[in-house]
Parts: structure tokens; sequence; C-alpha cells
């Protein structure tokens, strides 16, 4: 009896070998286990630490915090009609008629627009008034002329500088100063 | 004066081009809010998405932060993209972050080993509108550029010869990739950073890994912000300027690639056609290719092999991501002669190969035939 054994596939290897400098790709590395970056961790946060001797160190309270912008919608007054919104800041609505309160909430659906786009189109409804630097500041009151303007010119009045809105604090209220005590000071017997 | 608030202007837009220049359901605005006490707000709002304005308002002598929002219509919502301090003496900073990805960097940038910077002090520089990214395994620099701070009147107050230095740290939890984050609830890490009182490039600080929250710390996700702060101003009696953001960056850590095959068992035996084999990626790098390969013989680092049909997956997103591949009808034509044959999976990203998983069987496809030859005379 013969035993013959037959090979059915050619053993072609293509298989290439290198030393990991000619790949095309990056060298592999051992991906670092999570003990290991825990280690690692902790030498970087000691490598921090010691970083405080060079310089003095910043603030530990969160200025990012303390000090966030406010949210532009929510700090802005809406002026919103015909389909239309734009904002302008809270105090430079210095006036506005009771039968125009409506205007003053966001409609659902409307596109916002720039100040210049939205009063040229609302022109018949809001008007504006120049203030300067130190009527915005509340040092110096506005003229008795604009004022009046204001009460009775029946449309939506709108703080500007140099035609952009602007917020208008009001003159702070002087207290009238309190008259000396005329009543005898009382003594012991 | 103006003339320092139109630049800060056109940075401004310059970042407003990434957000919403193609998109007429945003409009932007530029909030202004003059430091005086009690403070004043104006609103510039004509705002294209590339030009220059004039500020309504002279920042001089109070200061003035400049804020730049875009709103978007529907729904209705707004976005702080960047805010500015700007006054006749505050200090100027630039913070840049480098990671070994060159992902989000100029072309003609140093790299990132910047092997000559003590002598030329050159900093690396960013695209704008891409965020810096890299993996939670690795390192990055952060190099901060200062200019403006009093290094010579030791009387003047501390906020001209001082700036903060901050590190905030915020995850985006498993799975997330940053969409809707709330950033005002980044924490600020501990321990506190120095300060910067000269002028000039600072030496970068190398942060050899990223210290975001996570239990499993190769599968980080999150981001970590850098930023210079000017101090809190008290040197005018009766008028206290809070702190203002001088100058940001921010970079993205990603979580490390891992992966699984399945199908053939170790050291199995295979005499006819190979099984079908599956893939599992999970968490493949931005900007990756992962794939499996088979060679002959048994498992070695470095090696070329053949490319498993229906392995390969490049991610092209922003984002990790995660795949299931099988093999493909012509899977069985790679392994062409009987032996030790090894099949890995790779991941190949800026930084490294990593291998995700093995497996190293035997084909053993060779007949004998037995039999008998009788003759007959």
């Amino acid at each position: 009896m013969n035993s013959q054994s037959i090979i059915l596939l050619a053993a072609v290897s293509f298989v290439a070998i290198s030393n990991g400098e000619n790949l095309g790709r990056p060298p592999m590395r051992k991906a670092p286990t999570n003990e290991e970056l825990v280690l690692r961790l902790r030498q970087s946060e000691k490598e921090m630490s010691e970083m405080k001797e060079s310089r003095p160190l910043s603030t530990t309270s969160d200025p990012s915090v303390t000090h966030q912008p406010q949210d532009l919608i929510s700090s802005s007054k809406i002026l919103c009609y015909n389909g239309a919104l734009t904002f302008v800041p809270k105090l430079a609505v210095l006036q506005f008629p009771q039968n125009l309160a409506d205007r003053l909430k966001a409609q659902p659906g409307v596109r916002v627009q720039n100040w210049q786009d939205f009063y040229a189109a609302n022109r018949s409804w809001i008007t504006t008034v120049e203030v300067s630097k130190i009527q915005a500041q509340g040092r110096q009151a506005l003229g008795e002329d604009i004022a009046e303007h204001i009460v009775k010119c029946g449309k939506l009045v709108v703080a500007t500088f140099n035609g952009n809105p602007i917020s208008v604090n009001p003159v702070p209220v002087r207290q009238p100063s309190v008259p000396v005590s005329n009543s005898p000071t009382t003594s012991k017997p | 004066m103006k003339i320092i608030s139109q630049l800060f202007c056109v940075q401004f837009l310059a970042s407003v081009m990434a957000f919403a220049q193609a998109d007429p359901t945003y409009t932007n605005f530029v909030r202004q809010v003059q430091l005086t006490n009690p403070v004043v707000e104006t609103y510039l709002s004509n705002i294209l998405p590339t030009g220059v304005n004039d500020s309504p308002m002279a920042i001089k002598p109070e200061g003035a932060r400049f804020e730049l929002w875009t709103v978007r219509s529907t729904p209705l919502n707004s976005f702080l993209l960047q805010s500015t301090y700007v006054n006749s003496f505050v200090p100027v900073a630039r913070v840049v972050i480098d990671t070994e990805d060159p992902w989000g960097k100029q072309l003609d940038s140093v790299s990132y080993e910047n092997p000559n910077f003590a002598m030329n002090k050159v900093m690396p520089v960013n695209t704008s509108a891409m965020v810096r990214r890299t993996r939670a395994d690795r390192p990055f620099k952060v190099y901060v550029f200062t200019d403006g701070l009093n290094t010579t009147d030791p009387t003047a107050p501390e906020v001209a010869k001082k700036v903060d230095f901050l590190r905030h740290l915020q995850s985006y939890g498993a799975g997330g990739v940053g969409d809707e984050l709330n950033r005002s609830q980044a924490i600020l890490a501990t321990p506190a950073l120095p300060q910067f009182t000269s002028n000039g490039v600072q030496n970068p600080l190398v942060v050899s890994l990223s210290a975001i929250a996570g239990a499993d710390r190769t599968k980080l996700r999150g981001e970590e912000t850098f930023s210079v702060w000017s101090l809190e101003d008290n040197s005018v009696p009766g008028r206290s300027v809070p702190p203002h953001k001088l100058s940001t960056d921010y970079l993205q850590i990603w979580p490390m690639t891992d992966g699984s095959l399945s199908g053939i068992g170790a050291n199995q035996t295979i005499k006819f056609a190979l099984p079908k084999v599956t893939f599992h990626y999970n968490d493949t790098y931005p900007g990756s290719q992962t794939f499996a390969q088979a060679y002959k013989g048994e498992l070695q680092d470095n090696v070329v092999g053949a490319i498993i049909p229906g392995s390969h997956r490049n991610n092209t997103s922003q984002v990790p991501e995660n795949n299931v591949e099988t093999t493909g009808s012509d899977f069985d034509r790679i392994f062409t002669s009987d032996g030790r044959w090894t099949i890995e999976i790779l991941t190949v990203s800026p930084f490294d190969t990593l291998r995700l998983d093995h497996v190293t069987f035997n084909i053993d496809r060779t007949i004998n035939v037995n039999g008998n030859f009788t003759t007959i005379e």
C-alpha cells in the first residue's frame, strides 16, 4: 500500500515584515491601561503643584462664574411686530404706550432683524431720542423739552447714542437733607 | 482708543464667519458694556459676517466689554461667540493650545515638538473656528503670550503687574460629544496655576495628561479650557472693575479606541472555508483609520499584512464613532497556505498605531488521501 500526500493549496506568503520605520503609518505603541493612566495623572498633578513655587498663584474663585455675560435675549428688551423682532438694551426703552405692550413680547416664528432694519420698517410707532454719555450714566437728566416730547409723542421711545440703542440709567433721586434736631440733650441727673 | 475697539470688532467678526456667515436665520449683535457705575449698554446690530465697525462709544477711561452674539430666529436662541475686555491699560494675552494631532493647526506652524522654541520663542498658529483635539492618554502644550504688564514699577497696582492663568475642566459624560454644552458649568481645576508677571511668549505649559473627570481614564471625553484673566481693579477709589477674560483657547479630549473580533477562536484549526468574522470598533478617534489585517505566523509588532476586506473604517467625522464590520465574501482568499495565521485589529491615528485585539489560529487544508492500489496480471 502506498501513501500519498497531495497538497491542494500553494503556499505563497505575501506578508512583509518591517522594523516599523517603513510602514507608512506611525509605529505601534502599547495602549496604556487605566491603572497606568491613573499613575500618570497623579504624577502630572504633582508637577502642577510644584509649579506654584515659581510664581504667585492665580485666583481660586472662578471669575468665569461670577462675571459670566448675561444671556442676550433675557437681558434685552424685545421689540416685535409684523413678523420681525429686534433687541435693544432694557433701559433703552424710555416710554411705551400701554396699547403697544403686546409688541414687547416675542411672537413665535418671527425673524430676527438688526435695529436699523427694524426701526426703518416701524417708524410709525417707534421714535428715537439721542442722549449723551453722561445722560446714559444717569449723571444728567434729559432736557425738559425732550422729556415732554417723550411723554406726548404717543410712540415707543428708544434712547440712542450715535444711532445705536443705549441704556439710560435713571438719575438718582437726592434725599432731602435731614434737619438737625433742636431737641435739648438730656443729661443724667 | 476707537482704533483699539475697531480691531476688536474685526476679531469678533472673524468668529462670526464660522457660525453664521451663510445662514440667514442668524443675526449678529455686538453688545458694548461700558463699565461705568452704573454700567451703560449699547447694541451694535448691523453686523455683517466680515467687516469692520466703529465701537458705538469710546472706551476711555472706564473700559468696556465687547460681547459678540449671534441670535437664531427659529427657535429663538442666542449664542455668545466671544467676549473681550478693552481698556487703555489692560494687559494683552494670547492663549494657543497645541497637540500632537495637527487637526486645526496651520500647515506652516511650528511642530508640536517645537525644538527651536528656546531660541526663537515662536508659538504655534491654529486655524480659526477649528477646535484642537487630542486623546485621553496623550500630552498637550499650552502657549501664552502676554504684553502690557508693568514689570518696572513696584508701586504700580496689582492689576497692572499680573494676570491670572486659569484651567477649566468639563466632561461630556458617557457617550457625549459636547452638543448643547453649558460651559458655565465647567470646573476650575486645582491646584491653581501660577500667574504671569512678565511680558512676551511664556514657556509652554506641558500637560502630560488631561485631568477631566472620569473613573476610566482611557475613556475620557470632554474639554479643557485655558484662559488668561485680568485681576479685579480696585486702583481707583470708589470704582471696581471686575476681572475680565483677556484670551482663551480650548481643546477636546477624546477616548482611546477599543475593539474586538469574534468568529474565530484562539488556536482554532480551520480545515475548510473561514467562518465569518465580526469586528467591533468602539470610540474610533476622529480622523483615524481602523482595520483588521492578516499575516502568516505568530503575533508580531509592526507587521504589514493583508487588510481584510470589509474591515476598514475611516472616521471622517469630528467625534468618536462606533462601528461593527464583518468580513466580505473574498475574505478566504487571503489565507494562501496552511499554517499558523494571525488576524489583528489596528487603529492608526496621528499619535501611533494601536492593536485593539488579535487572534492566532491554524489553517490546515491539506487533504490526505489514503488508498490501496492492487494490480491484476
